[in-house]
């Protein structure tokens, strides 16, 4: 058994009571479809023979109708069996998928388009569950109904008659198959070339401005006309395959009952076998198609289960790349003292490093503002020291301890963190708020809101509090949402706070109220001994933001280009001063009435 | 009030829309009534087969006058018919996919051009993804509805009819036998079709839910982790992919009753038949024959019912969709060209006006001109961008825009490439307004950098020439004819993207990625101002063409603007003074008004807003000026003045 097969095959086990059951009503089903062709031809004999009763007639009639209940019934069955258990393995599955890919880090996101991840957890699984539902129908049904009709043609008929007849239809299956798995490679080029279609349109939309603005709507429509011709003639190409379905069938099933009606109507004539039984014949004939088309069908589900499977399985099978460590430790009472040497990152071996040769020691309790332009390394330094990523051995220490050596939700429980994008969740203001820990209470998440200068816009939401976010709730502004993203790290009570530029959809007043709040949570700008103070990082394009700080760093390129405080950078009179000044004027302009 | 709705319901069958449906399929209505008279011909064969049996056993098997060769032939006649109705229905299914996928291309290419006649005010309104939709998914839905409701809905019409009228000629009383589960298998089919449907709805808005979970999980994964929040998300993911279980087996459910119930009506209907045909054949009032044609047409007869009802489905979706794409077809382009509306017939000569071959063009004015963003339809006042600006920019002048964010600065740039029209007053480029140029030969003139360096997909080289490789056979200095790369190479040079060019891993052919991971947004930033240099401008707008990038790329685009000052009208929109310090005129926009216009030294003596920007900033330009910034070497990107 190849792999995927056998992790296939791991889906069902523990079902295997259910299918098993389901398989035995199949069987049961089978079995009773016999009976009406078989009676059809009882009574055609016993008409010809004049023979028949009308009492024997309502007995045939009312077994028929007794097998055909108990049929339905069976139908009903083996599809509770069969077809529901398959959304059973289609449930476990996906809750595997989704547990697993939970556990794997940033890099693994990096890599990864969130549309490629929901496509495995859609697409994907159900064509497993279809695998695990029709596909397991597709090849016990066959098995039985071939052995079962087989069997009593061979047995009311004889071979004579049973074999020339059966000829055309393996070749149906083979025939059937062969296109099915055409009409398949094919459809994927037409998914492709719908992409293309897509990407043109969305590429033409989003670069409008471009498109315009140099005059090449004439060849942006030229180059749609090529897609969209392209996309018909690949659709064109795959429906000469699909559009053979029905006319195969039709031919081969057609000769199938053309050579029992010669062969059988010769023997029917020569007296060898009854009309009814030869009726029985092509009922039988006719019950035989189906099989044969799903061989060939339940085939192709398997390979594209397969092949689905071992794409889920290369992703079941990622191990968690910031995982903790053996023998990694606790941290009981952080204190918050953070020291980087010579930290130099890049996010593959392959890439150029984003950040080099950051050194950097940082008390307990002290702040630190990190600027710099857009891209030169300012959040990945913060994410490396919450090991969203993990940084190289040795270069990145909290209280003296390298990060990786300490348990991840130690290391993360004791930072309270808030990200540049300031995501929030479709649910209510509060369990947003409260997300770490849920049931810390209302007033730790109105104090952590006060905090944020967010209460009383929260207050005054639709729901409160209750209000849901998000899609499906009310759309905050985006200053809003970074506020509410602070809360949720405060009301952490954290050691060591870290702002990854978080504050910068926010008014000037409100980040006034809100620094001053910071200072007096974090304590810094106050004579605090360390053990009072909390560490605190400062990310920020907005230098109002880090001018209190105790120390100040300067990102380009990756590397730290100037340190110190606020008045030592200022003397420097380099890049600091130069976008300290800049955005005096520009809060000077915007003062300007 | 343009926009266009994601959630337009709609109903089986709207006249008004299936009527302009229809209009696109007339150009091949010979066409489609070729194959729907082609489906007749295979259904009447395809009806034709049990009846072949029919006449076997009553005329070759139950009777003693029975031949072989009458036998060999209906058998022969049987695989004859079959083969027919094979062949016809292969190239009738071919002929009505190709079609529609003809009339569907139609469709979709018209949305697409309509796309690109509409002004910029559009694509403010509507996200690009509901604009995909409209391209790729809703013209999908049309196809099914051409191909599976239109076609199939006449196949199973004629089965249907086809089936009965052979019954009822066969032997009606039995053919009235057979029937009477029709009225059951139609109102289990569509009590069945019912509660799918209503049931389908909960499993949808469940899916969609499951979904939006998983998606939402994944891109907020890093704030999952962060906040150790695992196990919780896990047991709500748990909640949420079980509650999807529940509907679909809800679903299952019906539907596994339902199917076995149809067989069943089915079988009851074939039951019936044998009970009275039965009864009437040991009369010898009906013949065997036709008591077993009876049970093969019963079948044909109660499949097609049953599929019937499938196709509303269908149908439901084709009108939704086919109202949001005429939606968006209805939408009038603003912006338009002047001989769209005036000259329609009756200008086949060009434009009049076009200024002397001798004058170098690039002279932009503005008016009294009052902008604002809001369509003229909005009863309040428009919130005005621009107040009453007035302004004159002669050929080869470099005039910078400053001022506070909304400030008005970007609107005057989208303005003079008249992406929006103005609400009052003029622009004029060249002494015409640019309502009376043709959009394409304005925008000829201008070379855009906008502030997000947006390239497509394709080449280094593609994205500098554009799609104007072709025509693009330039002379170089000794006269020299050049290559398309050659001259790509020269604008990337000219932008000052020498050392970029060298680093390129595949030259000019290198593939600029989709949201380009392989070169920076200063590379990027490049190759987008060596676009806006091929395009040879009369007048060169920069829209925050610096903001977004790294220091040196900056640096190296201040150099490459110095370079070709006086040669072409340039307008500028930055931040940074110091890069505007040398611009012929500087003018400082305040809450979409010209507040101070004149030279660097002009407006400082003023003593007016830019003095005062201007000492802010002064300090720290001053003391930059001798050394680099951050420390880092970057002369070795900067050309010598005279090295070209």
């Amino acid at each position: 058994m190849t792999d995927p097969i056998k992790a296939l095959w791991g889906l069902l086990r523990p079902y295997r009571r259910r299918y098993l059951l389901g398989g035995v009503i199949l069987l049961g089903c089978d079995l009773g479809q016999l009976v009406a062709p078989w009676l059809v031809g009882v009574i055609i004999d016993g008409l010809r023979s004049g023979r028949l009763s009308i009492h024997r007639l309502g007995i045939d009639v009312l077994t028929l109708l007794g097998f055909a209940v108990m049929v339905a019934a069976g139908r009903y069955g083996w599809r509770h069996y069969v077809f529901g258990t398959a959304r059973m393995v289609e449930r476990d599955l996906r809750q595997r998928l989704y547990s697993h890919l939970q556990s794997l880090s940033a890099s693994f996101y990096s890599h990864h388009k969130i549309g490629d991840l929901m496509a495995h957890a859609t697409n994907d699984v159900l064509t497993v569950r279809g695998m695990c539902g029709e596909g397991v129908l597709e090849f016990l049904d066959p098995l039985f109904y071939v052995a079962s009709t087989v069997g009593v043609m061979l047995f009311t008929v004889g071979w004579r008659l049973t074999l020339p007849s059966l000829l055309p239809l393996p070749f149906l299956t083979l025939i059937i198959s062969a296109i099915g798995r055409q009409v398949y490679s094919r459809y994927k080029v037409v998914q492709g070339s719908f992409s293309d279609l897509s990407d043109r349109t969305q590429e033409a939309a989003s670069g409008i401005r471009v498109v315009k603005g140099f005059v090449q709507e004439d060849a942006i429509r030229q180059q749609f006309v090529g897609v969209a011709d392209s996309y018909r003639r690949r659709f064109m190409g795959m429906e000469r395959f699909v559009a053979g379905f029905d006319p195969i069938i039709g031919l081969l099933a057609g000769s199938s009952s053309a050579i029992a009606l010669l062969l059988g109507g010769r023997m029917v004539q020569s007296g060898s076998l009854t009309l009814g039984q030869l009726v029985s014949f092509f009922g039988y004939l006719n019950m035989l198609v189906w099989p044969m088309l799903a061989i060939g069908s339940a085939y192709n589900l398997l390979q594209r289960a397969s092949a689905s499977m071992s794409r889920l399985q290369d992703l079941l099978r990622t191990p968690p790349d910031v995982a903790d460590a053996p023998g990694a430790i606790d941290l009981p009472d952080p204190v918050g003292a953070i020291t980087i040497r010579n930290l130099t990152f890049a996010y593959s071996p392959d890439r150029r490093p984003v950040l080099s040769g950051i050194d950097l020691d940082l008390a307990a309790g002290q702040v630190l503002g990190v600027v710099g332009r857009t891209g030169s390394g300012k959040s990945t330094l913060v994410s490396l020291l919450e090991r969203i990523y993990d940084p190289p051995p040795d270069t990145l220490f909290v209280d003296g301890v390298d990060v990786l050596e300490i348990k991840l939700a130690e290391l993360r429980s004791a930072i309270g963190f808030v990200p540049q994008d300031s995501f929030l969740f479709s649910r209510s203001v509060e369990s947003n708020v409260d997300f770490a820990q849920p049931g810390r209470g209302r007033d730790a998440v109105l104090h952590a809101l006060d905090l944020a200068a967010m209460s009383d816009e929260a207050a005054s939401l639709p729901d409160g509090l209750q209000t849901v976010l998000g899609e499906r709730g009310v759309t905050l502004s985006g200053g809003q949402r970074q506020r509410v993203s602070l809360a949720r790290a405060l009301v952490r009570d954290p050691r060591i706070l870290v702002l990854d530029d978080c504050l910068s959809a926010v008014d000037a007043a409100t980040e006034a109220r809100i620094l001053a709040s910071l200072r007096s949570f974090s304590g810094f700008g106050e004579r605090r001994s360390g053990g009072e103070r909390r560490t605190t990082i400062l990310v920020a394009h907005r230098l109002s933001i880090v001018r209190d700080a105790d120390h100040i760093i300067v990102l380009d390129g990756g590397r730290i280009v100037e340190r110190g405080t606020h008045r030592q950078l200022l003397a420097q009179a380099g890049e600091y001063a130069r976008m300290w000044y800049q955005q005096q004027a520009e809060a000077a302009l915007a003062a300007e009435a | 009030m343009h926009d266009l709705e994601e959630d337009a319901l709609g109903t089986f069958y709207d006249p008004a829309l299936v009527r302009r449906l229809l209009a696109y399929a007339r150009p091949q209505a010979l066409t489609i009534v070729a194959a729907v008279g082609l489906l007749g011909i295979v259904t009447a064969l395809q009806l034709a087969q049990p009846y072949l049996l029919k006449v076997a056993i009553d005329r070759d098997l139950v009777s003693h006058h029975g031949t072989l060769a009458g036998l060999a032939a209906l058998a022969i006649a049987y695989v004859a018919v079959g083969a027919a109705a094979s062949a016809i229905l292969y190239g009738n299914t071919l002929l009505i996919q190709g079609t529609a996928q003809r009339i569907i291309q139609r469709i979709r290419q018209q949305i697409f051009d309509h796309l690109m006649s509409l002004g910029l005010a559009f694509f403010d309104r509507n996200p690009v993804g509901r604009l995909v939709t409209r391209v790729t998914n809703d013209t999908d839905a049309l196809n099914e509805m051409y191909t599976s409701v239109l076609v199939n809905l006449f196949r199973d019409v004629f089965i249907i009819s086809g089936t009965v009228a052979i019954m009822l000629r066969l032997d009606w009383h039995l053919a009235l036998v057979g029937f009477t589960m029709m009225p059951l298998v139609a109102l289990t089919t569509v009590t069945a079709q019912r509660l799918l449907r209503s049931i389908w709805r909960v499993v949808r808005v469940r899916l969609a839910r499951l979904n939006a979970t998983l998606a939402e999980n994944f891109s907020g994964m890093r704030v999952i982790q962060i906040f150790n929040r695992q196990e919780h998300q896990l047991g709500e993911f748990e909640a949420i992919n079980d509650e999807y279980f529940q509907a679909s087996w809800s679903q299952l459910r019906i539907s596994a009753i339902s199917r076995p119930l149809l067989d069943f009506l089915g079988q009851v209907a074939l039951m019936a038949t044998l009970w009275f045909g039965g009864r009437q054949a040991m009369g010898h009032a009906v013949e065997l024959g036709t008591l077993y044609a009876f049970t093969s047409y019963l079948r044909q007869l109660y499949n097609p019912i049953s599929e019937l009802a499938e196709k509303f489905n269908t149908m439901q979706a084709a009108m939704a969709s086919s109202e949001r794409i005429f939606m968006l077809l209805d939408t009038q382009p603003q912006v338009r060209d002047p001989d769209m509306e005036v000259h329609a017939a009756a200008a086949p000569e060009p434009p009049v006006d076009i200024p002397p071959a001798s004058s170098p063009g690039g002279r932009v004015e503005l008016r009294d001109v009052w902008f604002a963003y809001d369509t003229p339809e909005d009863p309040a006042e428009p919130r005005w961008v621009l107040k009453n600006v007035s302004l004159t920019v002669e050929p080869g002048q470099t005039v910078a825009f400053v001022g506070h964010t909304g400030a008005g600065k970007s609107s005057i740039m989208s303005l003079v490439a008249r992406f929006y029209d103005v609400q009052r007053g003029q622009v004029l480029v060249d002494g015409k307004d640019v309502r009376d140029w043709r959009q394409a030969d304005l925008r000829s003139k201008l070379g855009l950098v906008l502030q997000e360096p947006f390239l497509f997909t394709g080449s280094v080289a593609e994205n500098i020439l554009l799609w104007r490789a072709t025509e693009a056979t330039e002379t170089g200095l000794a006269g020299q004819s050049l290559t398309a790369d050659q001259n790509a190479a020269r604008f990337l040079i000219e932008a000052g993207g020498d050392h970029l060019l060298a680093g390129l891993p595949a030259g000019l052919a290198t593939e600029v990625a989709e949201r380009g991971s392989s070169l920076s947004t200063g590379e990027r930033q490049l190759v987008a101002f060596a676009r806006a240099l091929a395009a040879r401008p009369t007048i060169l707008i920069l829209d925050e063409a610096t903001a977004s990038v790294d220091s040196h790329t900056e640096e190296i685009l201040q150099k490459a603007l110095e370079r070709r000052s006086g040669e072409v009208t340039t307008l500028i929109v930055a931040h940074r003074l110091a890069t505007v310090q040398q611009a012929d005129r500087i003018v400082v926009l305040h809450k979409g008004q010209i507040r101070e216009v004149g030279t660097h030294a002009e407006l400082l003596a003023l003593d007016g807003l830019y003095r005062k920007l201007w000492l802010l900033q002064a300090d720290t330009e001053d003391s930059r000026a001798g050394k680099s910034p951050a420390g880092l070497a970057q002369g070795q990107y900067v050309r010598e003045d005279g090295a070209a």
